[in-house]
């Protein structure tokens, strides 16, 4: 049995015929998700990423792939017996109470009867509706119905769950327990795919993300992995009188490219200098990950008897992953939404 | 897992049917109907409603045994107007959002991930919607069957057939329904165009019928000419003889003889002028009638051909009436109705001073003959195959349902 939940190569999707507008929504797709790991899907509105999912769960086809979801080729209908999914915008018949709604789809996907009663009621007691279990659909509020369609997907005790969006309408609260829920699954050894907005909530419980931008993966890793080469020491120094920038330049001449605000350590580190003004604090910016790098900067700064404030490591964000990705490298500025048109 | 899903469909759908006032209205409707039905009885003066009695002459039950009386009712009434007409409309209003609900969006991602194909998720969808029909014609079967056996005194099962043919009749319309739902996302395209399409196949049902009683008339016309023809002509030849014959002198003639043959040969000459211009006359319908008799005829073949193609739905029903009432019954009570208008016209008659005239004979002929072509038209219509009428008809619903089928299993969702 392959360690990989999904592995996905050169998944293509493109919209429309030839008598209508055709859209390239996906570009040769390579994806990996490992069994027992939460994967993050990001990427900007139309990137493709609901058009993937869609795709690993039958509702859409592609227009080529090749790759596996659980060991079997994309597109398997019985594996997907074994796999949970809630989709973005998901609609439950309002007439369906939220015990009959995990029922009923749990039915679908081939759970016996005394099992997906039994789960059905354990699960709601999980995602915390069993107050609610014998309310009809139409009386949730949003995040109600979100609680409900996350004890859905794991009626069948899936091996891989797929959430898109699912704290979508969901308060700070509720936000939490589906986090708590989300590393809970993973304990469990189920595979998690999200597919989220909600950066933030990513960053704290995805092992791996992958960033699609325009219908192609623009990134893939775990965040470590991804923003290792922009990790950044940052130091700041006290502004006490009009004369600091004159000093802070003295004090790393050894380094500073002769008038200039940049340079290389001795090790090949870059080195800049940001000078805010006579009261500001100036900020030093090495690249490197490495405390000892910075090191010989602060005893420079030191011995000319400049007071630092603070030496901060700082590691950017899957936002900054996530802007820096969305962003036109040559105009800098952000791609504007949605997928190419055009093939 | 097939028998789990298609479990869980089959009670989604009823819990659907159950969350809808529609459903619960029509089965109260439904109720009335019947119930309507067997506050009717008829006695050996007429009807009677409730405690009330309308004396009718040809509706009593020296004619029409009660049984026979009850299944008319409920073919006319029960099952022609309430079944396949108010009943039928509240079904389609009532389930035409079934397929476009299915299919919204966030709505079918959700069973489409499941492990099920699309083919059989989309025929089960489909027969989940036909429920609808089959508990409300079910319970109203029984309810007929028990209405007919108290008050018409015969047990008679063969009322249950009106389940699987009122379902079938409202396959036919709920096909085009489904497909239409499919396609536009829309309930009320699917049921504004679903009436439309029922109102087309009214149409097309309507003038085929009409066509054939033209068309037969038109037949019996030319028949009816071309069988006087031979006798007007020799009337003719022998006028022609006979005024050859008179034209001719006799030898030593007396003048009172040939004051009588003169007579006579203008008589004969006179009756030979009448002939040749009726002959004329019928020479001329003849052209007509058999010009009218072609035309129709390819206006007949033209329309029996879309009609083949289209489900019929009147027929699915006259299927359940010719099952439940017997030729001898319907000719009994015709009989009866033709002694009536005789009588009526008898007495007519007696109060008209007036002597009888050709225009006279001429309506009694007409009414006789329109009488004969109807009859004709009736017998044709009733001696098509169940299979051709049941056949066709899911033919269209078949393709219908491919066409959908493939729109469903090939959509991006």
């Amino acid at each position: 049995m392959t360690d990989l939940a999904i592995d996905l190569r050169g998944v293509d999707k493109i919209y429309g015929s030839l008598f209508s507008r055709r859209v390239h929504a996906l570009r040769g797709i390579d994806m990996r998700v490992g069994r027992g790991e939460i994967f993050g899907l990001l990427g900007p509105n139309g990137a493709g990423k609901s058009t993937l999912v869609k795709i690993l769960m039958t509702v859409i086809k592609p227009t080529s792939a090749t790759g596996t979801v659980l060991g079997r080729g994309v597109g398997h209908k019985p594996t997907l017996a074994r796999v949970g999914y809630l989709p973005e915008h998901h609609r439950f018949p309002d007439y369906l109470t939220g015990r009959q709604v995990v029922e009923f789809y749990g039915a679908m996907g081939g759970v016996e009867r005394r099992d997906r009663k039994k789960r059905g009621a354990e699960l709601l007691d999980f995602v915390g509706m069993a107050k609610w279990a014998d309310t009809r659909v139409r009386g949730y509020s949003k995040g109600m119905r979100q609680r409900v369609g996350i004890a859905q997907t794991l009626v069948n005790n899936p091996d891989l769950v797929i959430w898109d969006e699912p704290t979508d309408g969901v308060d700070p609260v509720g936000r939490r327990d589906i986090r708590e829920m989300t590393v809970e699954l993973k304990r469990r050894g189920t595979t998690v795919m999200l597919n989220s907005h909600l950066l933030s909530e990513l960053e704290m419980v995805c092992d791996r993300v992958a960033i699609l931008v325009q219908g192609r993966v623009s990134s893939q890793g775990s965040v470590a992995e991804l923003t290792v080469d922009r990790q950044r020491y940052e130091i700041e120094v006290l502004a006490e009188d009009s004369n600091v920038d004159t000093a802070i330049r003295n004090a790393l001449s050894r380094w500073l490219k002769p008038g200039s605000l940049s340079g290389n350590l001795a090790s090949g580190e870059t080195l800049d200098v940001q000078l805010d003004g006579a009261h500001a604090p100036a900020l030093l910016k090495v690249n490197s990950a490495e405390a000892g790098v910075v090191q010989p900067l602060i005893d420079a700064l030191r011995s000319a008897r400049l007071t630092v404030r603070a030496v901060k490591p700082i590691r950017p964000s899957l936002e900054d992953l996530f802007m820096e990705a969305v962003t036109d490298p040559t105009t800098g500025r952000t791609l504007a939404p949605g997928a190419k048109e055009g093939i | 897992m097939v028998l789990k899903q298609t479990m869980a469909m089959l009670v989604d759908a009823y819990r659907e049917l159950n969350a809808k006032k529609m459903f619960w209205i029509t089965l109260v409707l439904s109720a009335l109907v019947v119930i309507a039905i067997a506050c009717v009885g008829i006695n050996d003066k007429g009807i009677s409603v409730l405690w009330w009695t309308f004396p009718v002459d040809v509706f009593n039950a020296t004619i029409v045994s009660p049984a026979f009386f009850y299944k008319l009712i409920f073919i006319n009434f029960g099952f022609k107007i309430w079944l396949t007409w108010a009943a039928t409309i509240l079904a389609l209003v009532s389930t035409a959002s079934l397929i476009p609900d299915f299919v919204a969006g966030g709505s079918i991602d959700l069973v489409l991930s499941k492990p099920i194909g699309r083919l059989r998720l989309f025929l089960t969808k489909y027969a989940t919607g036909l429920l609808f029909v089959a508990l409300q014609v079910s319970v109203f079967a029984i309810a007929s069957f028990l209405v007919i056996g108290i008050r018409g005194g015969v047990w008679e099962p063969k009322i249950f057939l009106a389940i699987p043919l009122v379902v079938l009749f409202f396959s036919f319309l709920y096909c085009v329904c489904a497909l239409i739902g499919l396609r536009t996302r829309s309930t009320i395209a699917a049921l504004l165009l679903t009436m439309l399409f029922w109102f087309l196949v009214f149409i097309v049902h309507s003038a085929e019928q009409s066509l054939l009683l033209f068309k037969l008339n038109a037949e019996d016309r030319v028949l009816s000419i071309e069988t006087k023809a031979k006798p007007l002509a020799e009337s003719i030849t022998k006028q022609q003889e006979a005024i050859q014959r008179l034209s001719q002198i006799p030898e030593n003639e007396t003048p009172e003889a040939k004051l009588q043959r003169e007579s006579e040969l203008a008589t004969a000459q006179a009756s030979l002028t009448g002939l040749e211009l009726r002959q004329q006359t019928s020479t001329t319908n003849l052209k007509d009638y058999r010009n009218s008799e072609r035309l129709l005829g390819r206006w007949y073949t033209g329309v029996f051909a879309v009609k083949t193609i289209l489900p019929k739905t009147a027929e699915t029903m006259g299927i359940l009436e010719n099952s439940l009432t017997s030729l001898d019954e319907i000719a009994k009570l015709r009989n009866a109705e033709e002694q009536r208008r005789q009588e009526r016209r008898a007495q007519r008659r007696g109060n008209d001073t007036r002597p009888p005239n050709r225009g006279g004979d001429s309506d009694r002929d007409s009414g006789e003959f329109g009488s004969a072509v109807a009859e004709r038209q009736q017998e044709i219509i009733r001696a098509r195959s169940i299979w051709w009428i049941l056949g066709t008809s899911i033919a269209f619903e078949a393709v219908v349902l491919a066409i959908a089928c493939t729109i469903f299993a090939r959509r991006d969702f």
